[in-house]
């Protein structure tokens, strides 16, 4: 393989290693303050890309503010879902409010094949120019600069929320220990639904990024949102920075793995080294030990 | 007295009708079902063939219907999974009595309802879109077939593609869909090529609907082929193109199956193939006009559908469907519409080239159209072509 080929497969893997890393951020946010793992994140991204690309682009408005009101209209879905669907009826055990999510990824997905299903695929106007740029040489297209750059905004955002904020204090609270948060004085309804909204807003950020690349279908996040969780699973679902880690990792060993050795091992790449985690090291890759969710 | 005979007589009556009526047919109407992909990832691009064979079949009906009887023609939705195409065929024979299964798109849909229907001798199955030899090959009493299969596109295509490169390609590569046929076209190419003392430097096979080709182009980009066979559904392709154009890459010569002939493979790519890329194709181009009877049924029915390859496709599969009716008669029964359709010769459906069809050889046509782009829009770039003998 040569140098320029080596690169390309490199840009390659971390342009799809930072959509598993956001969307993967987005399931581990969610996890770690409410104790659900949201399996219908992909879809609620999917639902909202189809809400920008059909009819919110048609506004009298320029394409950012289109965009931006499609992510805060999936973020108000988002939130909503956790409001009517887990806080309403607390009983249930994390497996229940697992299945809860699973519930509503069906039920999201059917309403898409129901509304859009029958013209899809569709073509959604890119967030970028086409066109590519050439440095030294190599050409690095403005759609992957894009991602990597947002990605990369989006990474730092989130960093400097949960530092050095009040309510990103007030999130790491809830993580650790929402009980001790409640008796803190910490409002744990309030954080949790500030959670679902930003995770809404990751997800559907990151479907709007991937919908130019790979055309709008109902299947648009399918691929992306296990990966998501395998990127989740590396980093522990409880490491912020593990999770990045995880995807960009598992971004790059699926780029390599499948330009180098075999295109076909590209699937089972990625579950193999879910298995390979969650059996020998199940708290994640950079955990220094054994730690759950209190 | 009188009234127990005339009871028996109406009985009787009764039993003789049930027994000798031909499913899915009544006094004014002829019930055809069908399976196609109305939804799912291939939905785009094949529902309009059903589109374009309803509208075609609607014509007929305001025409007067064949034989005073009008077709009603209802299509299942498979979404494009081969279970649920098999059991839409099973409810259309089982359960809906349907005359005949008309249409439907994409090989492994069409591949399953086809192992159902052999089972079924007496059920006529017309003109899926699908390039399978496994449909015609061997010949089945009830199977009839429009496209040719993808080995035959390549044996017709390949050699008109290579003659037409600007530099004579030394190397090849072949990229294309997990399907069924894909094999035999694999074969072909390399005897094509063989014929012409090209190497094949790549070869890969990938599944439907992928969602990142980007190993694929990265890989054809380290092998940098002279010329590459695609095989894709058409926003696949398109996919594929656009991954070929981000990563700045793409062969001097190009040549794609019928599928990169439907306008959702090119809407998306625009002019980027303009050049470079020939495709088989099967219609006339809804632009031509031969065409516009088929275009007009279309907008009658379907205002909003744009017509494409997959509608004129419709259209033709239509077409040749009312002609076999109509040459059975009034009394339509599908052992004589066999026999209509295997005595149809040169039958001119103004779009494609002639139809023929006998006792042992159920594919209509013999020769696929070479289609390019310009400007984003396909034009022809010559006759006809059937492969070298």
């Amino acid at each position: 393989m040569n140098f320029d080929l080596a690169l390309a497969t490199a840009v390659a893997g971390i342009v799809s290693g930072a959509y598993y890393s956001l969307l993967g951020l987005a399931i581990a946010l969610i996890y770690r303050t409410t104790a659900v793992a949201n399996f219908a994140q992909g879809e609620l991204g999917t639902l909202s890309t189809f809400l920008l690309v059909l009819y919110i682009s048609r506004l009298p408005m320029p394409p950012l503010l289109q965009l931006i009101l499609a992510i805060a209209i999936a973020a108000g879905i988002s939130s909503l879902a956790y409001i009517t669907l887990l806080r309403a009826q607390r009983g249930g055990d994390a497996l229940n409010l697992t299945v809860r999510t699973l519930a509503l990824y069906t039920l999201v997905h059917s309403v898409t094949l129901y509304f859009w299903g029958a013209n899809e695929p569709y073509t959604a106007k890119g967030l970028f120019s086409a066109g590519n740029v050439d440095i030294a040489g190599f050409k690095l297209a403005y759609d992957q600069m894009g991602t990597l750059a947002i990605a990369g905004s989006l990474g730092l955002g989130l960093f400097i929320l949960f530092r050095f904020t009040r309510v990103g204090l007030a999130m790491r609270s809830v993580a650790m220990n929402a009980e001790v948060a409640s008796l803190l004085g910490i409002d744990v309804n309030r954080i949790a639904l500030v959670v679902w909204l930003i995770a809404g807003a990751i997800g559907a950020l990151v479907a709007m990024l991937i919908a130019p690349v790979s055309f709008l279908g109902t299947d648009l996040m399918q691929p992306y949102i296990l990966k998501a969780f395998t990127a989740a699973v590396l980093g522990g679902l409880t490491s912020f920075p593990g999770v990045v880690v995880g995807g960009l990792l598992l971004g790059l060993i699926e780029s390599f793995g499948s330009t180098w050795i075999s295109i076909h091992l590209r699937e089972p790449f990625t579950f193999v080294i879910l298995l390979l985690v969650l059996l020998f090291r199940p708290a994640g890759l950079f955990a220094r030990d054994h730690a759950g969710r209190v | 007295m009188n009234m127990r005979r005339a009871g028996i007589a109406a009985l009787c009556a009764f039993f003789s009708v049930a027994a000798t009526a031909e499913p899915g047919v009544t006094d004014t109407t002829i019930f055809l079902g069908g399976s196609n992909a109305l939804s799912g990832p291939v939905a785009a691009v094949c529902a309009p063939a059903s589109y374009g064979a309803k509208a075609w079949f609607d014509k007929v009906n305001r025409d007067g219907g064949v034989h005073g009887r009008k077709i009603d023609y209802n299509v299942l939705d498979d979404a494009f999974s081969a279970q649920r195409a098999v059991s839409n065929a099973r409810r259309i024979v089982q359960q809906d009595n349907a005359f005949a299964i008309f249409g439907g798109c994409a090989s492994p849909t069409s591949s399953a309802i086809l192992q159902y229907v052999v089972g079924q001798p007496e059920v006529p199955y017309l003109f899926p879109w699908a390039a399978m030899n496994e449909l015609t090959e061997p010949t089945k009493k009830n199977v009839f077939a429009l496209l040719p299969n993808y080995a035959f596109q390549v044996r017709a295509m390949l050699p008109f593609t290579i003659q037409r490169a600007a530099v004579k390609p030394k190397t090849a590569a072949f990229l294309m869909m997990n399907v069924p046929g894909a094999e035999d076209m694999r074969k072909a190419m390399k005897e094509v090529l063989a014929a012409q003392g090209i190497s094949l430097v790549y070869e890969e096979l990938f599944e439907v609907n992928i969602p990142d080709y980007t190993p694929y182009i990265l890989q054809l980009k380290s092998k940098n082929p002279d010329l590459v066979l695609f095989g894709d559904s058409a926003a696949g392709a398109a996919r594929l193109f656009l991954t070929m154009k981000r990563q700045d890459w793409r062969p001097p010569t190009a040549f794609g199956v019928t599928t990169l002939t439907a306008e959702q493979f090119l809407d998306p790519v625009g002019d980027y193939p303009d050049g470079w890329l020939s495709a088989a194709g099967m219609v006339s181009p809804p632009s031509a006009p031969e065409s516009k009877d088929c275009n007009d049924a279309l907008k009658a029915s379907y205002p909003d559908q744009k017509p494409n390859h997959f509608t004129m496709f419709g259209c033709l599969a239509a077409k040749i469907g009312v002609e076999a009716m109509n040459r059975t008669g009034r009394n339509l029964t599908r052992a004589g519409l066999i026999n209509a359709l295997e005595n149809m010769r040169g039958y001119d459906s103004k779009i494609s080239g002639p139809v023929s069809f006998t006792p042992t050889d159920h594919m209509g046509t013999s020769a696929v159209v070479p289609f390019g782009t310009k400007g984003g829009q396909f034009i022809t770039l010559g006759a006809p072509l059937k492969p070298a003998r």
